[in-house]
């Protein structure tokens, strides 16, 4: 079941096989900036001082609010979020980019946050499960779809798929089943609720399309 | 003191009324085609909502003031002394607040605890862990079951590493070989397994005075408080176990493992609290697993399908644990006139084994199942008919003709005549597993003045949905709907109640909340028929409002009100089973998988599955059930197998990129009919479905594989590797 290796990038703004492929290249390459081995495009490795090894300054834009924080630059994203601004929605799993149960976004684009730096999203714009639904609280569309179609289980991984199928949603509004199915593939749910996963999916699309 | 009631009880189309004892107090058992509200409804789950928007707490999610990151050095040998160890660095390191070695010092695999540390942040606690100085003695070890089995191997324990767990026998088995017209013998393996649940182990630790509060991502609250309470020398009155929400367990999480009295007495020694949550890699190592078999089946049977005798030798390792058996669904699932058991647990220097979602079944299938095919094949026969024929199940018997009508069997060609590079091929397999639960569990339920009921149980909902099925149960008895309930689970100051394992949870706790939310009533109507003037047995209750045969109806409130503190409660307790109709739950599953023998690669095409689990309380996350039961076995046969290197004796892969489970891609098309037996041993006649659900799933792809291929491959998983190295020589059955 390879298959799961040749899965499409799904548009997010590294997939853990181009992360590691940027690995690989900075091995042979060492000059290949840091920041565009996670993808980060435009912030180049001069672009900024050398940082660390203790605390330094950063700002972030989590679900519409500013927060200042200072954070060690082996600090990732995931746990400035979970342990500094304590939303524990972001679920920590694998820290090592093989489950997705840490997917945020990062200006838009679905991101594995155990394997982005905070510094990394220093002056950026970054969406956690608790900034999708509507600022009085409605649950977003997918959210809705995953409770009424029980796309789920135990539910650690739910955040995660959720937020992946948002990103989706975000570029193809009118999803082809293989199309979720593969916006989907970095995401594993031990409980495998996927047909329902899937369901909810393209529930919340027909219903958003509809809506628009 | 018990009463008589009648129970239609069987299976669908053939109910028939039967006379049941109950005790005094227990409600009659809703019949099994009852017009209910909400009971067998597709309601949503009630904590859907909180799980989807992030707001869930899991225990890996829960901070408190002042708390303390724990973390644990661990012996990296699989077989050692600790010689001596030095923890003056790592006590001298800024931010570290507590310093433990534990008593144990001698390691019998790789992973083991060896010391602790507790510090300001996770980032101190490592580092501290890497300033402790630790000299171990090596010792020999040996983690090859194989290995194991021989004279001379490593002493794993004193008693030796072989343990003799199964010897039974019932008709002469030798001579039934001898006078059968097919005999078939091979050798099945089963890799060991990782329950892999997301959420992994951990807990966090809080003391106030000699009084410790243990937050633990667990399957048994009450399990967990007694066996800390024991480990830290306190009585259990001393020790609340909570756990709120929890990220899977399939097994993992029915006992208290080390951390959790590591972070207590951390706490302890740091006077704060500790949470201690264990990494994916010591998750992997150690908090156990799914042991491995080795099955050597010899089966016979007559021209006309007629099993004639089975022969099961089978040993797996549990690693430092037992339990390795695989033969419990053996004597029940088809009927063997003469049948011999003989089963052995190997010890190894590996992690410790423990119950895995259908523990033993899962494994035994692959070996009972191979066999019942190859030798249907041998004879000619169509391998569904002959497991029709020897079931002794008339509720199986019919699941399977459902299911081969669902699935189209007929279409099944004979073994090894798909063509093309591209092999299709069919399987099929049958489970049997208790599920009618046990007594014990108690819930109380309080109707409060002003609105809410609310409903209390330490039970523990891993993703089942016991919350769910918990709500409708006492919103039905009460003529609710599932939103006026509120149900508080996950603490052992709640009722008690049982782990969460074993497909108990819904046969064990919805009888007890029925017959709580049942005295709640009993409790309200009393109260109420003096103010209505009438008897408590005329008035009836729906939508908070109490109403008389004749007259105006009043609301709940109006009695509650009167109640000193404004809330009436009722007690249930889960009552013995009663007389039911057939023990066991039954089940099958059909497979349809393709195989690319150029490539090797395996993919499953649909499944359909037929299972009986008595009373469906919520079609809705029933079907998850099972589908995610499906799919957990889809991935035990062709990708999940933890690796050791027997010559370190070291796993090599910790961790989910190399530990491959099930993902998006590889899910088949599932086809899912729940056949609802009247089983009748509870009051709500509900069955267990979670282990059900996986037990088949394997057995038929791996059944559906040697179809496709007209070679069989005797040891899981089945991946490419193997397929290729089968379709090189055909011949080669392993003995």
């Amino acid at each position: 079941m390879a298959t799961r290796d040749r899965a499409p990038a799904s548009g997010r703004g590294a997939t853990r096989r181009e992360f590691l492929t940027g690995v690989t290249g900075a091995l042979t390459a060492a000059a290949v900036a840091g920041g565009k081995i996670l993808g980060s495009a435009g912030e180049g490795a001069t672009a900024k001082p050398i940082r660390g090894p203790g605390k330094t300054k950063i700002t972030i834009d989590v679900n519409g609010r500013r927060h200042d924080l200072s954070v060690e630059p082996r600090t990732t994203l995931l746990a400035a979020l979970r342990e500094d601004l304590r939303l524990t929605g972001t679920k920590s799993v694998c820290e090592l980019g093989q489950c997705g149960a840490c997917t945020v976004h990062l200006d838009g684009a679905a991101r594995y946050s155990c394997l982005t730096l905070a510094v990394e999203a220093d002056g950026r714009s970054v969406t956690t499960i608790e900034g999708l639904a509507s600022p009085d609280g409605d649950l977003h569309p997918l959210q809705a779809a995953f409770v009424e179609t029980d796309g789920l289980q135990c539910g650690f991984c739910t955040p995660g798929q959720v937020m992946a199928a948002a990103a989706l949603l975000r570029r193809r509004p009118d999803p082809k089943p293989e199309e979720i199915r593969a916006a989907l593939a970095g995401n594993t749910c031990r409980c495998a609720a996927y047909p329902k996963i899937f369901e909810a999916v393209a529930l919340a699309a027909s219903r958003i399309k509809k809506r628009s | 003191m018990s009463r008589k009631a009648r129970v239609r009880l069987g299976v669908p189309g053939r109910f028939k009324e039967t006379e049941v004892l109950l005790p005094d107090r227990e409600p009659d058992p809703w019949d099994i085609e009852a017009d209910l509200q909400v009971v067998g409804k597709r309601i949503p789950r009630v904590d859907g909502p909180d799980k989807v928007s992030g707001r869930a707490r899991y225990t890996f999610d829960l901070q408190i003031p002042g708390m303390l990151h724990g973390a644990i050095l661990r012996c990296p040998l699989p077989h050692a002394r600790l010689k001596s160890i030095d923890t003056a660095r790592a006590e001298a390191h800024p931010g570290v607040r507590a310093v433990l070695v534990l008593d144990e010092k001698e390691y019998a695999y790789a992973g083991h605890e060896v010391a602790a540390v507790a510090a300001d942040t996770l980032a101190c606690a490592e580092e501290a862990l890497r300033l402790i100085q630790a000299e171990y003695e090596p010792l020999p070890f040996v983690t090859d079951p194989d290995q194991a089995r021989k004279p001379g191997a490593p002493a794993v324990r004193p008693s030796g590493n072989v343990d003799p767990t199964v010897s039974t026998s019932r008709g002469d088995v030798e001579a039934a070989f001898r006078s059968s017209d097919a005999v078939v013998e091979a050798v099945f393996r089963t890799p060991v397994a990782l329950h892999a649940c997301l959420e992994g182990h951990g807990s966090l630790a809080k003391w106030d005075g000699d009084h410790v509060t243990l937050w633990d991502s667990t399957q048994a609250v009450f399990d967990v408080r007694d066996s800390l309470a024991k480990s830290l020398g306190i009585p259990p009155g001393k020790v609340r176990v909570i756990k709120d929400h929890a990220g899977g367990g399939f097994g993992s999480k029915l006992q208290m493992r080390s951390y959790s009295p590591i972070a207590a007495r951390l706490a302890r020694k740091a006077a704060a609290p500790v949470r201690l949550l264990l990494n994916r890699r010591e998750d992997f190592l150690v908090t156990g697993n799914r042991h491995s078999s080795v099955q050597r089946v010899k089966i016979a049977g007559t021209k006309d399908g007629t099993l004639t005798a089975l022969s099961w030798k089978s040993y797996g390792t549990g690693g430092t644990e037992g339990g390795a058996q695989t033969s419990g669904p053996i004597p029940d699932l088809y009927r063997f006139p003469s049948l011999r058991i003989e089963e052995e647990d190997v010890f190894t220097h590996a992690g410790p084994a423990c119950p895995m979602r259908a523990p033993g079944h899962v494994q035994g299938m692959i070996g009972l199942e191979g066999a019942i095919d190859e030798l249907s094949e041998k004879l000619g026969l169509d391998p569904l008919e002959v497991r029709i024929k020897n079931d002794p199940s008339d509720i199986r018997r019919a699941e399977f003709r459902l299911g081969a009508a669902r699935f189209g069997w007929k279409g099944r060609r004979p073994s090894g005549t798909s063509p093309g590079p591209r092999k299709r091929g069919m399987g099929v397999a049958g489970s049997t597993w208790d599920g009618s639960g046990i007594p014990g569990p108690k819930v109380e339920v309080k109707l409060r003045a002003g609105g809410g009921v609310d409903l209390y149980c330490g039970t523990q909902d891993i993703g089942t949905g016991t919350r769910t099925l918990l709500a409708q149960v006492a919103a039905e008895e009460l003529g609710l709907g599932v939103d006026d309930v509120t149900v508080h689970l996950g603490d052992s100051y709640f009722p008690y109640s049982i782990l969460s394992g074993g497909s108990l949870t819904a046969a064990s706790v919805t009888p007890a909340a029925r017959s709580a939310a049942a005295a709640a009533r009993r409790s309200l109507l009393d109260r109420a028929a003096p103010i209505l003037g009438v008897r408590a047995a005329d008035l009836t209750t729906s939508r908070r409002r109490i109403a008389a045969p004749a007259g105006p109806a009043i609301p709940w409130d109006e009695v509650l009100r009167k109640v000193p503190g404004g809330s009436l409660a009722g007690e249930g307790e889960r009552a013995p089973n009663f007389a039911g109709y057939h023990r066991g739950t039954a089940g099958c599953q059909f497979v349809e998988a393709e195989v690319d023998v150029e490539t090797g690669q395996v993919r499953v095409i649909r499944v359909v599955a037929v299972h009986d689990s008595g009373r469906v309380v919520n079609p809705l996350l029933w079907e998850s059930q099972v589908s995610g039961g499906i799919l957990q076995g889809i991935s035990f046969a062709l990708l999940e197998e933890r690796v050791m290197d027997h010559r370190f004796g070291k796993v090599l892969n910790p961790n989910l990129e190399a530990y491959k489970v099930i993902g998006a891609l590889e899910v088949p098309e599932i086809e899912i009919h729940p056949f609802p037996v009247a089983a009748g041993f509870n009051n709500t006649q509900v069955m267990g479905i979670g282990e059900p659900a996986i037990i088949p799933t394997a057995a038929a792809v791996a059944n559906a594989v040697a179809n496709a291929l007209g070679v069989r491959i005797y040891h899981l998983p089945l991946t490419p590797d193997k397929i290729l190295d089968a379709l090189e020589a055909p011949s080669s059955r392993p003995t």
